[in-house]
């Protein structure tokens, strides 16, 4: 999707109609400046409305619905003196997309009913120009929904359009955000296809299993019986673990509004955002124990050898004595000794007769020989266990130091929960009846998602257990239609399926496996890039987990999400959407935007620098809406002599207090936005 | 947006035959009819197809 113009009619503070243009191509950069109050953000609802009818941004989350206002107050004003009157607001979006242009126009019509102020959505309708010049006119919302995921993915909107100060959120999403990433990202690689193509094989193995359960006989009927018994079983588990994440899902939506109701008291906002900050905390600590503990388990099994340290010194030193003592290996090979024995002759020829001196002392070296082949192992075993001593120490301290990470960030997770639990209580404390009442709610709920994740932890370990039994008995299937010569088709059906399953299952883990170290090893050196020369050397590597959530590595393999700063994070967010979108493009640009609202906001002079030089050359289309704080002159000289700023426009505030929009150059950009004040970075 | 059949297609390369002929068909009917059941109906003749060409 590139974006080419936008069109807004009497919406927010735009009265009458103004279009923008975006800049695509070479110079892709679009710049829609203005100081704080002048638009911008209406701009940015009116791209978010107009594509998904959403009223409401990310950053409204303390305003009802029928609080945002979509049609000019100006226009609504101007209609109140005229009863039943009533005024109508629009958006219209032209974007190309798959060589097609699109057309996709929303309204909405604003009027005033006992005095009171009402809004509602009029009509949506998207128009599709192909190449060939014929067009589809679409009218029906569900259907222009559709049309629309096939765009853009509704989960994954927010790593297009999104606020440069609420993209850091992207790394402390909730479990059930992350999931709903997790299968957007997983469409915009292209692999829902593969998903789908996976569950029909399974549906149909299912049925060629049933079948063949019924023409079968004796232990391959059992078999078959057993095996299709547990693929049910492990179907109903996925079926209640999907219940399970429903629930937990529901669950966390009414914590989110209940936490917003909460905030709206005054005197607990406070503490409702400091148990939210809270919340956060724990999350990233959690999600970095999760890979502490994957590490403990691996250096901790390795560790059970010290256990028996004091047996494997007791062997080792035997083995050693014996060693130096020339008994192991023996001096004087058993089969020359057997040898001088039999011929009775030495080796310098003389004889050596029964019951002599020399015949003693052969057969005496003969006893001490032993065997070789128990001599040979018990090198083999002094080698090993020599291997395991002098690992002893590394082992030791690997265990020490790992347990050490887990204590640490276990007791700051007990620190962050005493908080949240000090914090919950406060908020509990409040004398507003109707904040007791949400509080109490909100603990019910928390407490639903608690017991409901244990529960689906549960089934998880259960259906594993059942993956691998099932496994299992189809090997044994296989093997006994060897044994008894079964060739028959609806074998061979049910046998293909079942393989094919396997390996779409395999392809899928292997590419996606891959997809995650590419997008991982491509956002590392774009967040590199974007860092300042300072931070540069702190941090080793982006990791991207299984489920698209992100952590970064000191270069002490230290996870340390949870302690970089808000501009970090958000150049991090940034670095692993254009890494994404490249990974999704195969390569090349991806075609769609980066419409960022306060792009700079958080960020110090040096990393604006950094994204103004590097961004345009990693994604298709650049739009920004900046203030005058963030885009000052050296920010605004720096893109203008990158050649990649396609158009400015400026959001001039009305005598009547409304907006205008008004298209400048780039060159005119210089002079009209103002030199950064000293002090100022 | 990435052609993610030609990844898939080589990675499914060192599969038998009809495993990766199966497994192809099942991605393409997955992306031309988008539901599972759909493309389950269509499947079962090609399974059918493929036994017997095996023969």
């Amino acid at each position: 999707m590139i974006l080419e113009t936008l069109t807004i009619n009497n919406f927010r503070q735009f009265r009458g109609k103004s279009t923008l243009r975006f800049a695509h191509g070479k110079k892709n950069v679009t710049v829609i400046f203005g100081e704080n109050g002048r638009g911008k953000t209406g701009i940015f609802r009116a791209l978010i409305f107009c594509l998904f009818g959403d009223r409401q941004l990310s950053q409204d989350e303390l305003v009802d619905d029928r609080e945002v206002h979509l049609v000019n107050n100006g226009a609504m004003r101007d209609s109140q003196q005229e009863k039943g009157r009533t005024v109508e607001a629009g958006v219209e979006l032209t974007f190309k997309h798959n060589d097609c242009r699109y057309t996709l126009r929303r309204t909405v019509q604003g009027l005033w009913h006992n005095g009171e102020r009402h809004e509602e959505g009029k009509e949506v309708t998207l128009s599709i120009e192909r190449p060939d010049g014929n067009c589809t006119p679409l009218r029906d919302p569900e259907s222009i929904k559709e049309m629309m995921g096939l765009v853009i993915d509704y989960r994954v909107r927010e790593y297009f359009l999104f606020d440069g100060e609420k993209i850091e959120h992207l790394t402390r999403a909730s479990q059930h955000q992350r999931t709903e990433v997790s299968k957007g990202v997983r469409n915009l690689l292209n692999i829902d296809g593969l998903e789908i193509a996976t569950k029909a094989l399974k549906h149909v193995g299912k049925e060629f299993a049933k079948e063949l359960e019924k023409s079968a006989t004796g232990e391959l009927a059992r078999t078959m019986k057993r095996l299709n018994e547990s693929t049910a079983k492990r179907d109903t588990f996925d079926e209640q673990i999907a219940a399970l994440a429903a629930d937990i899902q529901k669950a966390e939506e009414e914590i989110e509004d209940l936490e917003k109701k909460l905030k709206k008291h005054r005197g607990i906002t406070e503490l409702v955002e400091q148990r939210e900050r809270l919340n956060g905390q724990i999350r990233d600590i959690e999600h970095e124990m999760q890979d502490v503990r994957a590490v403990v388990r691996d250096k901790v099994a390795r560790t059970a050898i010290l256990l028996c340290l004091d047996p494997i010194r007791s062997v080792y030193e035997d083995i050693e004595k014996r060693r130096k003592k020339g008994e192991i290996p023996p001096e004087i090979r058993q089969d020359l000794i057997e040898r001088l024995l039999s011929e009775r002759k030495c080796i310098c020829g003389r004889e050596i007769r029964s019951g002599t001196p020399e015949h003693t002392q052969l057969k005496e070296w003969l006893r001490r020989v032993g065997d070789p082949e128990l001599s040979d192992a018990a090198l083999e075993m002094w080698r090993s266990l020599s291997g395991i001593i002098s690992q002893e120490e590394t082992v030791r301290s690997n265990a020490e130091t790992t347990l050490q990470q887990f204590g640490r960030k276990n007791s700051e997770l007990e620190r962050l929960r005493r908080q949240l639990s000090t914090v919950t209580a406060k908020i509990g404390e409040d004398v507003r009846d109707d904040a007791i009442h949400w509080e109490g709610q909100r603990k019910k709920a928390e407490a639903a998602v608690r017991k409901k994740s244990v529960e689906t932890e549960r089934l998880e370990e259960m259906r594993q257990e059942l993956d691998a039994l099932i496994r299992q008995l189809e090997a044994q299937k296989v093997k006994l239609e060897k044994e008894r010569g079964i060739a028959n088709e609806m074998s061979a059906r049910h046998t293909l399926v079942e393989n094919a399953r396997q390996a779409l299952v395999a392809v899928a883990d292997a590419f996606t496996k891959e997809a995650r170290e590419t997008i991982a090893a491509q956002a590392t050196a774009y967040f590199q890039t974007f860092l300042d020369a300072d931070s540069q050397g702190l941090f080793d590597r982006i990791q991207v987990n299984n489920d698209y959530s992100l952590q970064i590595m000191d270069n002490h393999g230290n996870a340390v999400l949870a302690n970089i700063s808000a501009g970090q994070r958000q150049l991090m967010s940034i670095a692993f959407i254009a890494s994404l979108a490249k990974t999704a493009a195969d390569g090349d640009l991806l075609q769609m935007p980066l419409f960022m609202d306060t792009p700079f906001g958080r960020l110090s002079l040096d990393h604006r620098l950094r994204l103004i030089d590097n961004l345009p050359k990693l994604c298709a289309q650049w739009i920004l809406l900046a203030t005058d704080t963030e885009l000052r002159r050296s920010e605004a000289r720096h893109l203008y002599e990158s050649k990649r700023w396609g158009r400015f426009y400026r959001l001039v505030s009305t005598p009547g207090g409304e907006t205008e929009v008004e298209e400048r150059s780039t060159e005119d950009a210089l002079t009209l936005i103002r030199e950064e004040e000293e002090g100022e970075s | 947006m990435q052609l993610v059949n030609e990844v898939i297609r080589r990675k499914l390369e060192k599969y038998p035959s009809p495993v990766q002929n199966l497994a192809l068909q099942a991605i393409m009917l997955a992306e031309k009819h988008g539901s599972d059941a759909s493309v389950a109906e269509q499947l079962k003749q090609v399974v059918r197809q493929l036994v017997r060409d095996k023969k």
